[in-house]
């Protein structure tokens, strides 16, 4: 089970653009799976559900949230100990999923995904009768 | 007697050594770096003669925050919810999961009365003007 969702490998082509040599963030992530769905918790600081993108393809889970510019000038600070700018990462589910029906919520900084399984790839209890 | 004492002056001189060591003042440490695991992490920068902290705390609402000030230290607390069941298998765990609290001590008086907060988007952000009685004053110099 564990082995359901795996961060898909860095390859060069799945990087994000560098159109405007922005740095991009990688969100932390906590993945929870249930009998019937993952339920993924990004956490996106700052990023408004408008400028949040989640995408689906081929099996892969694509989280992105673009950020507006906030804080002084780079080299106006007193005091830095992370940084700001746009957020990208993606996951490889290797379960078969129900693309359809993906929600996505973006609430006080945190998207929350529910990423339902196909009908065969739910857990089901088998009920066992006494021969 | 003597036996005991012989057997515990070593210990009494240990504890002796490391009553020194907790007196021994720690202030000159507070100029380094914050430590690695220092949650949540901090930027600051100054808007006029303010001082402005920011921090980013997705998922949490005002109610799970605390800011409290006192002279010049700051103090921000807050504690994160569990909302997934128990049922729940857990895959991966990134985002912290519980209580925290972080003090930074300014070398002025803040005034508290005018300091403000505001957590938007998980983005948590304190402003935090000088205190009057740290502001500097110009003196008039007589002559004679």
């Amino acid at each position: 089970m564990a082995t359901a969702t795996n961060e898909k490998t860095q390859i060069q082509s799945s990087q994000p653009e560098r159109v405007d040599q922005a740095r991009s963030y990688m969100p932390s992530v906590d993945i929870f799976e249930t009998g019937s769905a993952f339920i993924f918790k990004v956490a996106l600081p700052g990023v408004k559900a408008q400028a949040a993108d989640v995408q689906f393809d081929n099996g892969v889970l694509r989280i992105s949230g673009t950020m507006e510019p906030r804080g002084p000038a780079p080299s106006a600070y007193l005091w830095r100990e992370y940084g700001v700018g746009n957020f990208w990462r993606e996951f490889a589910i290797d379960v078969p999923v129900n693309a359809a029906e993906i929600r996505a919520t973006l609430a006080r900084g945190e998207l929350n995904l529910y990423v339902p399984k196909s009908e065969a790839s739910r857990t089901r209890r088998v009920p066992v009768q006494s021969a | 007697m003597s036996r005991f004492i012989d057997f515990f002056s070593p210990m009494a001189r240990l504890q002796e050594g490391l009553d020194e060591f907790m007196e021994t003042p720690l202030e000159d440490f507070s100029q380094l770096a914050a430590p690695i695991n220092a949650y949540p992490a901090f930027n600051a920068w100054q808007e006029g003669d303010d001082v402005v902290l920011e921090s980013e705390l997705p998922g949490l609402s005002i109610e799970d925050v605390n800011v409290l000030v006192s002279g010049g230290d700051v103090t921000i607390g807050g504690r994160y919810k569990h909302d997934e069941s128990a049922s729940d298998t857990c895959l991966r765990r990134e985002c912290p999961r519980s209580a925290f609290t972080r003090t930074f001590n300014l070398p002025w008086d803040v005034n508290a009365e005018k300091t403000s907060a505001k957590l938007v988007d998980g983005v948590l952000t304190i402003r935090l003007p000088k205190s009057q009685r740290s502001e500097a004053k110009r003196i008039a110099v007589a002559s004679n």
